[in-house]
């Protein structure tokens, strides 16, 4: 078990400087000239060869990126030779816009987006699982039918529709929940109850897009795993039926899902942009689309190597934990 | 006299109440599943008794009912869409009402089942031992450690060396006989009075049949329990069993002792499964007779005889009784039950003069 | 000026903009479409549009705050790099330049002192400017203004290499024999082009005559910068204030306040009335959630505004708008900016052709894709609506051409010939490629190939002014004071040696006589002059064909007063705001 641990941390180590590479290579040396984003209209050519020198472009492309790589982890100097400061690590440089280290714009930015991930999270792997099971057992009765039923609205409906449909209706005509505030981080921001009205609404929407894949998914493999021979058995045992149900039922169906959900979870964590962005809560998906629109590449570079992280660090997960759920998997 | 004019003893009216001696008796068990194509009738009415420390053998091809019989006598068909009718009598205990929560108390206790693939029917992600563990748990009330201990001492019993250190093993590490062993310990581990063993050794290899058998034998002399042992295989039957009963299509249609079903069989569905059988300790005489034909759908069970459009020995009945009436599960005197029209000396001629010498 | 954040705000939030018809005003006279009548700029014809009219004036009491709904940040609270509109409105509470634009919705632009006394001096040949402070001016902490720190500000502009993003006339136009390169680079160096004998006085020396020096310190350059307290990149999250309202805090993303700056004298800014007790800035709500909002009028937004392009108002909120709840909190106003469409002289040589395209054109279907009357109306000129009435017997080019566009006649003026025309759009511009799509097809109609080419956004100005520009595109220009002089020269004339065109000279006209002939009407101040150049190149030489002046609707929150659209910066006025508490 550990060295499989050891294993999968290298792997993650690797992906994400061969992600780094990539990333960087997209950005800096592309076919959008940096040094001209990050000048603006009034861009005379002197302006853009400063600008040049100024963020390091006039480097080769290789030390240009061990440059950007040593400030990740041991920070670095930056800015045009009458101008030095120090960037401190994580160093992912500084905004274009507004010359604000783009760590503090995603250290702002990270609380709102773990905020809507981890409750929808939540929301979507309970009830998702939940309602799946409950169709599963109920198979071809009422339950099944509603479950299939809102299964399919969820996956159909575009998050935007759904999204603005809440907002429209709950905030706007009924004034049922507030409109979100920037200033709700967490929930000891300032208390659970402000937290949670003020995401649910974004919460339930990413609930409802999700959950669909869930419900799906854990009914199928229910639906399988309970005609599993070794159902049979825990039942010929004599086994109490939630015993037969949990146990021995959903932990064998459970695997499928866990992989999905790891995905899902990486890719939230990334930020949910339409979400974010219809709610207007300003986490790490929306941080990105301003920034692209800008053309603010340090600030489009770091998320996606953030976004890369998150991603590449739920499949781990999902790796270990599939090793614990199924001793198959694991390697002697 | 003719054979039809000896006494027939019609099984199922003589038989219609509960053997007051038999540890397990079922009486007209019907089983009925609704499916779109129709109602499937996958027990069409078997009897059997079974007195503790017995074996008993149902044979029969795939579909012929016996592992719905076997579902049905554990409850395992209550809550599904599946009808059950008849009556099915253990220890006293009427089966068929009781309810589900009566029936888990009996289920791996009182009466517990072997499966046919010892792999997929154990739980891949828990360690054997806790699986054995649990079924013992759920019956006993004692410590983890207690259950624990008796355990180990079942996977002693049933031939697993390193008992202690192969409880934390995982199914996918047994070799396919420890495992099947580690299943028996599992239905074993109560002391059940009545093991019903479902095709226990079709997964393994045939060294290894032998051992599993003679291990389901010595546990039933240690705890006196009924067994029914369900299997396509007669080499198994003759292996194991006293009495033997043959299933087609849902029915019984012929029970006897071993020897009156190896040796004077008299049902041409009996005769077929003989012929089919490959034998080691007979010259071969010519080649296998497979049964020609299929098994009949349960959907739309053929009228009359169960077995008429295989027979091969409908012309030895006038008229079309063959084809119309159900024959019933009829001993004539000096012979055992047979359900077939054929005259009972019919019978007994066509066997010795034509079947036995081919087989 | 720099109107950059209109693709941010319309690309992010109207996307659909080309498939929502204009329903405002279904007459084709909306907002000063033929520009003679635009001299009364509040006037019938705009005020279908709102446009100058002032929500609840002559509201005098003093408390109160007002809520600033915002989208993303702005750019820079720095002086020296503040140069986009809506940090503008912000920039102007916070600090006080040596003179004050006072542009009063519905009246003529006017320039005033403000950290000067009076405004200033000029020598005999207009080179060399004086200015005289008043006294006892203080920064937010206490410590006094002097015209040091003024030059230092000045300073600070020429530190191109750190500050990139503000206006560059100290850097263009001032004299620079030693060529220096801003505070930190050489110490030891001087800027000559701005001496202060005393701490009182401040002189300007410029490398040509500027008659409009007041005009030109009116930008935020001039803001006093105290040395101590500058800590370059950084000094974005807290300059320091001068005027009437200081910040309190700033989380960057997603709040700014302002409150009262205690060492304003208000005797000493007769044109900074600051009645509202403190500004409350909401950033990071999406921008149709913040029109929603506006128009519901609920709660605390009662006393919101916003400074998102056009209001933020969205084509689908317009018939809110008719509502007359809605209507009485709805106001409109002239933008600085002009967009036109570049017809490069150096690349579509043919005279007649450059005016076969110009003819073609449907301008007012431009204008429905911007959204209709209320978001702009057609102009003929590039000189804006809000600077019309600072120019003596203004008239617009006669150019003869309809709105909606005649490409029959483009046709025959071209009798025959075969054109095939290169368009540059900016990939990322939904509301451009739109436009340009239908560019294509008016011009087809005339007989015009058109074809598209995409130019990334980043580039995009590099590309229109490099070698191998296309030869026709999309541009705009927004003067940064309002004569004629800060519209003209830029659009149509030279460089600074009068030799090639001006940076901004999108078409690359290159008749040094005509470059001679503006450089002289600006040395002369004359600005009927500089329109009479204006109307000749545009009806003559045909450089460009202007489409649209923007406007900037609001939808202000019902405790708001005297609410009324800046012209300077093309947003709801901060300065004169006051809100009901």
């Amino acid at each position: 078990m550990l060295r499989f641990l050891i294993r999968r941390f290298l792997a993650l180590i690797a992906l994400l400087i061969a992600t780094s590479i990539v990333t960087f290579l997209l950005f800096f040396a592309g076919p959008s000239d940096v040094a001209a984003n990050s000048c603006g209209k009034g861009c005379t050519p002197e302006r853009i060869q400063q600008a040049r020198v100024a963020l390091g472009l006039d480097k080769p492309l290789v030390v240009q990126y061990l440059e950007y790589m040593k400030g990740l982890v041991a920070g670095r100097e930056m800015g045009p030779p009458s101008g030095r400061y120090w960037c401190s690590w994580p160093c992912f440089g500084t905004s274009f816009q507004n010359n604000r280290p783009v760590w503090d714009i995603i250290k702002t930015a990270l609380p709102f987006t773990l905020s809507i991930a981890i409750g929808a999270a939540a929301i979507f792997l309970i009830f998702g699982v939940g309602i799946g099971v409950t169709a599963a057992l109920h198979r071809g009765k009422w339950p099944d039918k509603v479950a299939v039923a809102i299964s399919s609205l969820g996956v159909s409906l575009p998050a935007p529709f759904i999204g603005l449909l809440f907002l429209w209706i709950v905030v706007s005509k009924w004034q049922l929940l507030p409109y979100t505030s920037n200033t709700v981080t967490s929930p000891w921001n300032p208390d659970p109850w402000t937290w949670f009205k003020n995401y649910l609404l974004a919460w339930l929407t990413l609930a409802l897009i999700f959950g669909a894949n869930y419900v799906r998914l854990t009914r199928a493999n229910m639906i399988e795993t309970m005609g599993e021979d070794y159902i049979r058995t825990a039942r010929a045992k004599g086994l109490p039926s939630r015993t037969v149900t949990f146990k021995h039922g959903l932990r064998a169906a459970i695997t499928p899902v866990v992989t999905v959900f790891g995905l899902d979870l990486g890719a939230l964590l990334g930020g949910a942009v339409l979400t974010e962005t219809i709610f207007s809560v300003p986490g790490l998906g929306r941080t990105a689309v301003n920034a692209t629109f800008n053309q603010d590449l340090p600030i489009v570079m770091a998320v996606v190597l953030f976004s890369a992280f998150f991603i590449i660090f739920a499949n781990i997960i999902v790796d270990i934990l599939y090793a614990v759920i199924d001793p198959r998997v694991r390697l002697n | 006299m003719t054979g039809a004019e000896r006494v027939a003893i019609d099984v199922e009216a003589v038989t219609a109440e509960p053997a007051s001696d038999a540890f397990l008796s079922v009486r007209d068990l019907q089983v009925q599943f609704p499916t779109e194509d129709g109602i499937v009738q996958a027990v069409n009415g078997i009897n059997l008794d079974l007195a503790r420390g017995q074996t008993l053998g149902i044979v029969g091809e795939s579909g012929s009912g016996k592992s719905v019989t076997s579902q049905a006598i554990l409850g395992l068909l209550k809550g599904t869409s599946a009808e059950v009718t008849g009556s099915i009598t253990l220890d006293g205990q009427d089966l068929v009402r009781a309810s589900e929560a009566d029936m888990r108390k009996l289920r791996g206790d009182v009466m517990s089942m072997i499966f046919q693939d010892p792999l997929s029917s154990m739980h891949p992600f828990y360690r054997v031992g806790d699986q054995i563990r649990e079924a013992y748990l759920v019956h006993n009330h004692v410590g983890k450690k207690a259950a624990h201990q008796a355990t180990v001492d079942m996977l002693q019993r049933v031939g697993i060396p390193n008992p202690e250190s192969r409880y934390s093993d995982y199914p996918h590490q047994f070799s396919g006989g420890m495992r099947q062993r580690a299943m028996i310990a599992m239905a074993l581990i109560c002391n059940p009075k009545l093991l019903i063993a479902d095709e226990p050794t079709t997964a393994l290899d045939v060294t290894v049949q032998a051992q599993i058998l003679e291990l389901i034998k010595d546990l039933q002399r240690e705890y006196n329990s009924a067994v029914i042992l369900i299997t396509h295989d007669l080499g198994v039957v003759a292996e194991t069993c006293e009495r033997v009963l043959v299933m087609y299509g849902g029915q019984c249609v012929e029970m006897g002792t071993v020897d009156e079903i190896f040796y004077h069989p008299e049902m041409p569905y009996t005769w077929g499964l003989l012929g089919s059988m490959p034998r080691m300790d007979r010259k071969r005489q010519a080649r296998l007779q497979p049964i020609a034909g299929q098994p009949p759908s349960l959907i739309q069970v053929p009228k009359g005889c169960v077995f008429n459009p295989r027979c091969r020995f409908t012309d030895h009945v006038p008229g079309n009784a063959c084809r119309e009436v159900r024959p019933d599960l009829v001993a004539t005197a000096g012979s055992h039950p047979v359900r077939c029209h054929i005259d009972s000396g019919d019978r007994k001629r066509i066997w010795s003069s034509e079947i036995a010498p081919k087989l | 000026m720099n109107r950059r954040r209109v693709m941010v705000a319309t690309v992010a939030g109207t996307a659909a903009v080309a498939l929502v018809a204009a329903c405002s005003s279904s007459k084709n006279n909306g907002g000063g479409a033929t520009s003679g009548a635009a001299s009364s700029a509040p006037a019938s014809a705009g005020s279908a549009a709102g446009l100058g009219k002032v929500i609840q004036p002559g509201y005098t009491t003093k408390g109160g705050t007002v809520n600033i709904l915002s989208d993303a940040n702005f750019e820079h609270l720095d002086p020296v790099n503040n140069y986009v509109t809506n940090s503008g409105e912000l920039g102007r509470l916070i600090y006080r330049t040596l003179t004050f634009i006072e542009d009063t919705p519905g009246q003529k632009p006017a320039i005033k002192p403000d950290l000067a006394q009076n405004l200033g001096t000029p020598s005999s040949d207009k080179k060399t400017w004086t200015y005289k402070l008043r006294t006892g001016l203080k920064f937010e902490d206490g410590t006094p203004i002097t015209s040091k720190d003024i030059k230092y500000g000045v300073e600070r502009s020429f530190a191109t290499d750190i500050y990139k993003d503000g206006a560059t006339y100290m850097t263009d136009l001032l004299e620079n024999p030693n060529n220096y390169a801003g505070p930190y680079k050489d110490p030891t160096k001087d800027l000559a082009g701005v001496q202060t004998p005393d701490d009182n006085t401040i002189v300007f020396k410029y490398a040509s005559p500027q008659p409009e020096s007041d005009w030109i310190l009116a930008m935020f350059y001039t803001a006093p910068v105290p040395k101590a307290k500058d800590d370059k990149q950084n000094y974005d999250f807290h300059p320091v204030s001068s005027g009437p309202y200081k910040i309190s805090s700033y989380t960057p993303d997603k709040s700014l306040t302002l409150v009262r700056n205690s060492n304003w004298d208000p005797a000493s800014d007769p044109n900074r009335p600051a009645l509202p007790d403190s500004f409350a800035q909401t950033l990071g709500i999406d921008i149709p959630t913040i029109s929603q909002r506006l128009i519901a009028d609920q709660g605390a937004d009662k006393n919101a505004v916003t400074l998102e392009n056009s209001g933020a108002i969205q084509n689908a909120d317009l018939p809110k708008i008719k509502d007359p709840s809605v209507n009485a909190r709805f106001t409109n106003g002239a933008t600085p900016c002009v967009d036109y469409e570049v017809l490069n002289v150096q690349k579509i040589k043919d005279v007649n052709v450059r005016k076969a395209i110009a003819m073609a054109i449907n301008r007012q279907a431009i204008a429905t894709v911007y959204g209709g009357a209320i978001f702009g109306s057609v102009i003929d000129t590039i000189v804006s609506p809000s600077i019309q009435s600072t120019v003596p017997n203004f008239a617009a080019p006669t150019l003869g051409l309809k709105p909606t566009g005649d490409p029959a006649a483009a046709k025959s003026m071209l009798n025959g010939k075969s054109v095939t025309i290169h368009y540059g759009v900016a990939n990322t511009s939904v509301k451009q490629k739109t436009v340009a799509t239908q560019i294509q097809n008016d011009l087809k109609a005339a007989g015009i190939t058109v074809v598209i080419d995409q130019i990334p956004q980043s580039s995009y100005y590099k590309t229109l002014r490099s070698d191998s520009p296309p030869d026709m595109a999309r541009a705009g220009w927004c003067w940064d004071w309002p004569t004629m002089a800060a519209t003209t020269p830029p659009v149509l004339g030279g460089n600074a040696d009068l030799t090639k065109w001006n940076a901004n000279n999108f078409s690359m006209t290159d008749d040094t006589a005509v470059f001679k002939k503006i450089a002289t009407a600006v040395s002369a101040a004359d600005s009927s002059g500089l329109n009479d150049i204006t109307n000749q190149q545009l009806s003559q030489v045909w450089p460009l064909i202007s489409t649209i002046s923007s406007n900037d609707p609001n939808v202000v929150g019902s405790n708001i007063r005297n609410a009324g659209v800046s012209t300077i910066f093309g947003e709801i006025d901060l300065n004169t705001m006051g809100v009901q508490h």
